[in-house]
């Protein structure tokens, strides 16, 4: 209990910090600004995130309707159908209050000319109308769904009808295996702008589709109701067994399952908008170090004169410690609201993206609000200790003692000490659990606060090396300049290590992101595209794709993928979630694809093998994947599991439970689950993966119950001549084909001589021209070949992406979202901007006496202007320089762990010119944000500064 | 028995790589209710033995007794609350704090030390009114003379009822009106609230207020008389003097 000497000691701490704050306004301004800036952005990020998935989850339960239970074919291919059958058998069951059926697939669109629309395929999903309410909970935009379950009608979202610039009676035209299906638009249903801008969706009967896919009779999604009081789990127990006699891949999922699977997949993007909060925390505590600093020092005889008249130590360090929270919670009550309002502003803004209205993240708020007055704390943990060892002899000496500029000897050895925990986690022979968990709560912590124990000695050095050079470029005498930051040696040490953080998050975030690019390269022989159909291809089909024009005869490859779960494995980080332990099993064919794609092998230490071993290794993996239950994994992948070639994985397969596979070879990843990721291809796993592994697609098949073979990999033959190549084109498309399904009146769907028109557009070939000669002999190029067969194949419904293209489209895609993380160290930076300011100002403010004098004995304006800048700029170069030592340190570190805890190893490769333009960012902050103040300062009267000057000292 | 007795202290302190001799075996006890000056030319240890007497550093030898209690034995704590309840420091300087007004910076010992508000306040208004502050008692320092600053800092060190009052160099930051203005209120505390004051100073004319001057010489005590006994102030300079050579 708080007794009454306390309670009235905190009464006057109290006061003494309020009338000081109301004394220094613009300084506690700032401060709290600083703070309210910080917990706004991590409770508009929090908020602003918990906001999108609640919009999403509130689209995704209408579409899914109020289901119980969803059954799915996800135990191994989530495309794969099942026969729709079993709905009759469900429907049976008392509990079934209503069982609906969909089939959901994917199509490129086609346009009037019969040529493939740019851009992503879109979502189809056959309903079964009208018995399929639960669609109409879904925001229409305009016109109605449609009430039957056979016909040629489609609901578009508002995304793909702006897109196709299409209204109510519109007509779209899908593409599908050698045929087409033109649907009328009858309605248009409101998606979410955080899902349609991705993945827009195409509804249309159920019974129409089956028949487009040659699907008849099947689906892959039963979502089902139970009656009131039934036991969800109690009934997916009873007829698992059931459903699995149908199919055996076929799970059962409660809703609750699938939305820990969704939280689950989202847990990056959640800690994500955390991170992005705490590191403009960590700014914010610097700023408030500084400013209690500041407090401290300019307060020394107030406190010296306190102790004399019997003020404990304790109680002037709670005095400081106060003052922190105080600001602190002022920065909260600001921030909080603002953090909201933000998002509420955006939500006004963007109301598709926050289609579910503002949801307020409390653990955002609580992170906020509690990190936030914990970092205040811990910034006036170091103030409040000096403040405590004021000297009351001090207060009887009739002028104040100069501060001295000695260097923190003690502080700076202690930093040294924190700044290599984080080194010596990341190099030591430690587990990776200890490694990983020592990192973030020991190692980062340890670094930043090490830097800034060490931040006085870059002042000290900077200032000594720099002020002179700096005073000589702004036209200042040297001697000006000299002292200024290390005079206040801790709050300079504050200020740089706020403007320290952002830089330093950005330097690691680039240079992470660049060395992982850098290290992903193909192999030299790897295929040249890679095909999907959204549909399993049948024999016959997959064979007319071998022989399609401008594919390398006998250079077509099935790929089946699929997730391979580990049994018995345990490679995640204890209580991380980080490292899933399944991994993208790619099912190929042994002879061809080790023909087509030139593995890197790597033998059991993780070096590359010499030719001749590679071409032994290379044969042998071959022969062993072909005997089955084989597998080739990745050299990151052998790091994570500690195994070798020719150990043994236990692998839970659908189909037959545990098996053995043996590790026939280990290679160096040429990163193909990233290029297969652009398809969507891992998209409705059940498990997230990690890495990838190489069996035979006998295996797939076998164990894995991979019916239908949707990826395939081909080389081009882009040597042809292009005449040739149409020529050919036109005897394929000659060839008898399924045709399409009833078309509705008036609409002429695009046939084999439109395809055919549109394929020699993109070769561009005249029609006529279909006899070829040397001299007139026109041969296709790499970008026209893949062009023309892209269009041909998006005609017949695949989509093709060139693995050149897509890896450059990965990288860039994967850039973009660098410089988007970036933007947390530019809020960072922000932040620190308002320390810069208050740096400044404290500065000037001590000094007023010293400006009186210099502009009283002819010290222009211009030159006084100069010096603050000449500061700004030196309190500029400090925190660069500490930035960029802690984020070079921060890569390094980061480096190795990524090699202990991810297994993964590359070279580190700084992307200079991001660097500098941070560092430069960084150097503009400081300089315009010491602008107000430096113009300030010219501004005063000399009379006025002498005054003010004499009134403080 | 005296207030305050200070027998043979020793202090030496560093300056530089220079060891000096502060003090040199001083005695001095003074009774109750007296106003003593102390006087000598600078660096002769007279703000050392103030600053020994007000517990603000520790003799190396010999001892400092406020009513009773050696200061030497005392912890960190001990002093820090001793100072707080049983001295009254008054400094050249003032040393009030800016962001307080009159009223709450003599309230600030009392409130350190968790006194009730009721009971601050009657205190503060009593010391207010015979400070003549009562109509300044909402100003803060920078709306104050010098010699009413230094009435608050002198209602600061009284507001806790101190066993002694020490006042180091008191009219230092004063003009020649607001000084003895100081003075004579110092005198009055003495003479007629029986307050035992103790004044540093190197100047007659304030030191002839009191009742008593003793004079350091190179840390050593070398004459100690009555004020009475000089007549004005002119020959307590003279006084003064001849103890300096």
């Amino acid at each position: 209990m708080l007794g009454r000497d306390a309670h009235s000691t905190l009464m006057v701490l109290r006061k003494l910090v309020l009338s000081n704050f109301s004394v220094h306004r613009a300084r506690a301004a700032l401060t709290i600004s600083a703070i309210a800036l910080s917990v706004s952005l991590v409770v508009a990020v929090t908020t602003g995130y918990a906001s999108s998935i609640a919009a999403a989850q509130k689209f995704l339960g209408f579409y899914m309707g109020t289901a119980d239970l969803s059954i799915t074919r996800s135990k191994g291919d989530p495309h794969g159908t099942f026969p729709q059958s079993i709905v009759n058998d469900l429907r049976a069951d008392p509990q079934v209050k209503l069982a609906l059926i969909r089939y959901g697939s994917g199509s490129l669109l086609l346009n009037d000319q019969g040529k493939k629309i740019p851009g992503r395929p879109v979502d189809l999903i056959g309903l079964r109308r009208p018995e399929d309410t639960a669609v109409e909970a879904l925001q229409m935009e305009g016109g109605k769904w449609f009430s039957v379950s056979k016909g040629q009608y489609a609901v578009i979202d508002q995304i793909l009808a702006k897109r196709l610039k299409l209204d109510i009676g519109g007509k779209i035209t899908l593409a599908g295996p050698g045929k087409s299906l033109t649907l009328e638009v009858t309605g248009i249903v409101h998606k979410p702008a955080i899902l349609a801008a991705d993945q827009q969706t195409v509804y249309m009967p159920l019974e129409t589709m089956q028949d487009f896919f040659d699907r008849n009779g099947r689906i892959n999604r039963i979502m089902l109701t139970l009656t009131p009081g039934s036991d969800a789990d109690a009934f997916k127990q009873r007829w698992l067994p059931r459903v699995e006699k149908v199919d055996p891949l076929l799970a059962i999922k409660s809703a609750g399952d699938m939305r820990k699977q969704m939280d689950g997949n989202l847990a990056g993007m959640n800690f994500l908008s955390y991170l992005g909060g705490t590191i403009s925390m960590l700014a914010a505590t610097f700023i408030v170090f500084s400013a209690l600093s500041m407090g401290v020092v300019e307060r020394q005889r107030t406190l010296a004169m306190l102790r004399a008249i019997g003020a404990f130590k304790s109680q002037l360090a709670k005095l400081v410690v106060i003052e922190g929270m105080i600001l602190s919670a002022l920065g909260v009550g600001i921030g909080v609201p603002l953090g909201y309002l933000w998002v509420k502003a955006l939500a006004t803004w963007k109301k598709d993206i926050f289609s579910a209205g503002v949801v307020i993240s409390w653990g955002g708020v609580v992170y906020g609000v509690l990190g936030s007055l914990l970092t205040a704390l811990a910034a006036s943990l170091l103030p409040a200790y000096t403040a405590s060892r004021a000297d009351p002899l001090e207060a009887m000496v009739p002028l104040a003692k100069p501060q001295g500029s000695r260097l923190p000897w003690v502080a700076m050895a202690v930093g040294l000490v924190c700044a290599s925990f984080d080194t010596l986690i990341a190099f030591l022979p430690l587990s990776r659990d200890v490694k990983f968990y020592g990192h973030f709560i020991l190692g980062l912590p340890g670094l930043m606060l090490g830097f800034f124990l060490i931040s006085p000695l870059f002042v000290w050095y900077f200032e000594t090396v720099f002020s002179g050079l700096i005073a000589r470029m702004l036209g200042l005498q040297p001697a000006l300049l000299r002292q200024q930051l290390s005079s206040g040696i801790w709050r300079a040490a504050g200020t740089c290590s706020a403007l320290m953080v952002g830089l330093a998050i950005l330097v690691v975030m680039q240079v992470q992101g660049h060395s992982m690019l850098q290290g992903w390269r193909l192999p030299n022989k790897f295929p040249d595209i890679f095909i999907v159909s959204f549909e399993g291809l049948s024999p016959e089909q997959e064979k007319r794709l071998e022989h399609t024009p401008g594919i390398k005869p006998g250079e077509l490859m099935p790929v089946a993928v699929t997730a391979a779960v580990l049994s018995g494995e345990n490679i995640d980080i204890k209580g991380a979630n980080l490292i899933p332990t399944a991994a993208m099993f790619f099912g190929i064919d042994p002879d061809k694809s080790l023909k087509m794609i030139e593995l890197e092998f790597r033998d059991d230490n993780g070096n590359t093998a010499t030719a001749a071993e590679q071409k032994r290794m290379n044969a042998q993996a071959s022969v062993e994947l072909k005997q089955g239950r084989h597998l080739i994994i990745t050299d990151e992948y052998r790091r994570l599991l500690g195994k070798k070639r020719g150990d043994k994985l236990t692998i839970a397969t659908p189909l037959h439970g545990n098996v053995e596979y043996t590790i026939a070879g280990v290679v160096w990843s040429p990163g193909i689950e990233v290029i297969v990721s652009m398809f969507d291809m891992d998209r409705q796993f059940d498990q997230r993966t990690a890495a990838s592994v190489f069996g035979s697609l006998e295996d797939a098949k076998r164990d894995f119950g991979i019916s239908d073979v949707t990826l395939f990999a081909a080389n081009l033959d882009y040597g042809v001549d292009k005449n040739k190549l149409v020529a050919d084109m036109e005897r394929e498309s000659k060839e008898p084909e399924p045709q399409p399904t009833t078309e509705p009146a008036g609409s002429s769907p695009p046939g084999p001589s439109s395809l055919l028109s549109g394929a020699k557009k993109w070769f561009g070939v005249g029609a006529t021209t279909s006899t070829t000669s040397p001299a007139t002999m026109q041969t296709a190029d790499r970008t026209t070949a893949f062009k023309g067969l892209k269009q041909f194949l998006g005609m017949s419904g695949m989509q093709a992406g060139d693995v050149r293209q897509i890896k450059f489209q990965i990288q860039n895609g994967f850039e973009r979202l660098l410089l988007l993380l970036s933007s947390i160290a530019f809020a960072s930076m922000a932040v620190a901007a308002l320390g810069v300011t208050n740096t400044i100002m404290a500065n000037i403010r001590s000094r007023r006496w010293q400006f009186g004098i210099l502009r009283s004995i002819g010290v222009t304006r211009s030159q006084l202007l100069r010096l603050v800048l000449g500061e700004a700029i030196l309190l500029g170069l400090v925190g660069c320089a500490l930035g960029l030592s802690a984020g070079m340190l921060m890569s390094v570190n980061a480096n190795r762990l990524n090699e202990s805890i991810i297994g993964y190893v590359v070279p580190i490769k700084p992307p200079w010119a991001i660097i500098g333009i941070g560092t430069l960012i960084v150097m503009v902050t400081a300089v315009l944000a010491s602008l107000w103040p430096a113009a300030s300062v010219a501004r005063a009267e000399p009379l006025s500064l002498l005054q003010a000057g004499r009134a403080s000292a | 028995m005296s207030p305050l007795v200070v027998d043979k202290v020793v202090k030496h302190y560093r300056q530089g790589d220079r060891d000096v001799a502060a003090l040199n075996g001083v005695s001095l006890d003074v009774a109750a209710g007296a106003f003593m000056a102390i006087m000598g030319a600078s660096g002769s240890g007279k703000s050392t033995l103030l600053h020994l007497m007000a517990g603000l550093t520790k003799c190396d030898s010999g001892s400092v007794r406020v009513n009773g209690a050696d200061l030497g034995g005392m912890n960190d704590k001990q002093l820090t609350l001793f100072r707080r309840r049983s001295i009254g420091l008054v400094f050249q300087s003032f040393n009030l704090i800016p962001t307080l007004t009159a009223e709450e910076n003599v309230a600030l010992p009392l409130m350190l030390d968790g006194v009730s508000a009721q009971e601050t306040k009657a205190k503060v208004d009593e010391l207010l009114e015979s400070l003549g502050l009562t109509k300044r008692r909402s100003h803060r320092p920078d709306a104050m003379s010098g010699g009413e600053q230094q009435r608050v800092a002198i209602g600061r060190a009284l507001v806790t009822n101190p066993a002694v009052l020490l006042a180091d160099e008191p009219t230092g930051n004063l003009d020649s009106m607001n000084s003895k203005s100081v003075c004579e209120l110092l005198r009055d505390l003495s003479s007629m609230r029986n307050m035992t004051i103790v004044m540093v100073t190197h100047e007659p004319t304030v030191a002839a207020f009191a009742q008593e001057v003793a004079v350091l010489k190179d840390g050593t005590l070398v004459e100690r008389f009555a004020t009475q006994e000089t007549g004005d102030h002119q020959g307590l300079a003279m006084r003064y003097q001849e103890c300096l050579r």
